[in-house]
């Protein structure tokens, strides 16, 4: 049967975007280097891609070295070749922005009304707010959920009362005050650290640990000026759970309210920031298997179909030293790196690989370009090929290099830049694994670029 | 203060020789290495140890460049009010 071919575009900071900002924020550190790293981390998206009739719109195309090298390895799509914005235009990379309302107003309309047709099938990595509208304006079906059961379903406080609706417990306390944030948060002291949670904070931002008395007083110094502004205060706070293994269920939920399973991926976090990903091998499903977890998360998949919401979800979930199973974290409703992961294992499968997805932090001298990183890890022969027994496969290239080519546009005499890569290692077990993560950190450092995790 | 800067980004990273490895001239994130969670950290152990309150809203990049930049951040746009 002809598949529709289909759109694949997205903002990954989409909680950025749902989350209300009326109330108050966990202080942080502006970082316009990250922000613009994130900003085109939209190229990931080719990873959904099933042929050359597909579609991949990024915030700035994709290099050209890196799209050739993945047509090498026959993962075929069509990417934009204009910019969405200009990268003289450093707001649009520095400052959060939804690539659809860039779409909606960007200087090449016009080509991207050519290559945007009204009969592609149109999936998101997220709803946010301006998804209607960009659909409204290139005449695209909108055939997702409507963006306020997205903000109530990805909210950490919906994830909160489905736990207790469901499975009759909660998991911390939601804090409607400063004074509540700090007559709970100490009592919760008392038996050891706890997490303070945004409600649309993700993996880096929006979480603290509280461990001390004094810790406590600053948070709620900082909410009570916030109040005195007008904000409210809502957050989350979670005893500081003793984990063993942190991992992610991944589903869709369809338009029919049948809910399909599609992968168990752990994560590998540094602190509480993602760091890599894996899939689950069959020992974790048979352990979730044998307790009740996988029917837990068929009635939350079911209760998310009831309240609105079909799509794509990530639910974060985590296994305990003393063996038990938090079923909810929290419930991301959209796609997820973890699916981005499964795609890629659903390609490898074919070849009876074990693939890894890792990400570094980098500081990159701003005269390296992604082409000579790839040129370098082709030469020293570590660069994947359907050859190969083992190797790298880039998945990005403009996050490597873009702050690079935003300060190319401006008097600064920073030598480094930000920049990340995100990378699927492969080999025939894990131990071959081992060896290419240690053949990435040869290379990096042999073109003098600094790895921070 | 330069040095009890140091010490503290000693702690957050969790490397007792970082104090000694730096120079007053180190750039806090692309020299030191916080990511987002690491530099949240940080800020909040200056408040804590320098009883300061940090304006999170004018800590701008160039104030991170170095450790004398960030200690002149701290004596010239942060407040000791509450403490």
């Amino acid at each position: 049967m002809d598949r529709t071919a289909t759109l694949f575009m997205g903002t990954f900071n989409s909680e950025y975007f749902l989350r209300d900002n009326t109330i108050c924020k966990i202080p942080f550190y502006n970082n316009e280097e990250a922000n613009a790293i994130i900003s085109v981390m939209d190229e990931l998206l080719f990873v959904f891609s099933r042929d050359n009739n597909d579609l991949v719109i990024t915030r700035i195309p994709m290099d050209d070295s890196h799209k050739n090298y993945l047509s090498e390895l026959g993962i075929k799509f069509n990417n934009n070749e204009m910019p969405v914005c200009s990268l003289k235009d450093v707001n649009n990379f520095r400052v959060p922005t939804q690539i659809c309302k860039l779409l909606v107003n960007s200087n090449h309309d016009r080509y991207f009304q050519k290559i945007i047709s009204p009969n592609l099938n149109f999936s998101p990595y997220s709803v946010v707010p301006e998804t209607h509208n960009f659909c409204d304006f290139y005449g695209l079906k909108k055939s997702f959920t409507d963006i306020e059961i997205v903000k109530k379903v990805n909210s950490k406080l919906y994830s909160y009362t489905i736990t207790e609706n469901l499975f009759g417990y909660t998991l911390g306390s939601i804090v409607e005050s400063s004074d509540e944030l700090r007559s709970t948060g100490s009592s919760l002291l008392n038996n050891g650290p706890f997490l303070l949670k945004d409600l649309f904070g993700v993996s880096g931002i929006g979480n603290i640990l509280i461990e001390s008395a004094n810790r406590l007083e600053l948070m709620v110094r900082q909410c009570k000026k916030q109040e005195k502004t007008g904000k409210r205060t809502q957050f989350l706070i979670q005893p500081l759970l003793k984990k063993e293994v942190d991992f992610s269920c991944h589903l869709e939920v369809k338009c029919n309210g049948a809910v399909n399973f599609l992968s168990v991926q752990i994560m590998s976090n540094k602190g509480f920031s993602f760091s890599g990903i894996k899939t689950a091998k069959d020992e974790l499903i048979r352990f979730l298997e044998s307790s009740d977890y996988f029917d837990c998360i068929r009635k939350i998949g079911r209760r998310l179909f009831e309240d609105g919401y079909h799509g794509f979800v990530c639910i974060d979930s985590m296994i305990l030293q003393d063996g038990g199973i938090v079923p909810i974290l929290e419930i991301n409703a959209r796609k997820s790196m973890g699916l981005i992961n499964y795609q890629i294992n659903q390609f490898f499968s074919l070849y009876s690989k074990t693939v890894e997805m890792i990400s570094l932090d980098l500081r990159v001298p701003k005269t390296i370009e992604f082409e000579q990183l790839l040129n370098e890890m082709r030469r020293e022969n570590i660069l994947f090929s359907n050859n190969s027994a083992l190797g790298i496969i880039p998945l990005t290239g403009n996050s490597f290099h873009v702050n690079s080519k935003l300060v190319d546009n401006e008097t600064n005499n920073q030598n480094h830049v930000m920049g990340r890569l995100y990378l699927t290692l492969v080999g025939g077990n894990d131990k071959e694994i081992y060896q290419v993560y240690r053949k990435v950190d040869y290379i990096l450092n042999k073109l003098n670029i600094i790895r921070f995790n | 203060m330069k040095d009890k800067i140091k010490n503290m980004l000693g702690i957050v990273k969790e490397d007792a020789e970082l104090p000694d490895k730096i120079s007053d001239h180190a750039n806090i994130i692309n020299d030191v290495g916080l990511d987002s969670l690491q530099l949240l950290n940080f800020l909040l152990l200056v408040e804590e140890t320098l009883q300061v309150e940090i304006n999170f809203e004018k800590l701008e990049a160039r104030y991170l460049s170095s450790i004398i930049n960030f200690c002149d951040f701290i004596s010239t746009e942060c407040s000791t009010d509450d403490w």
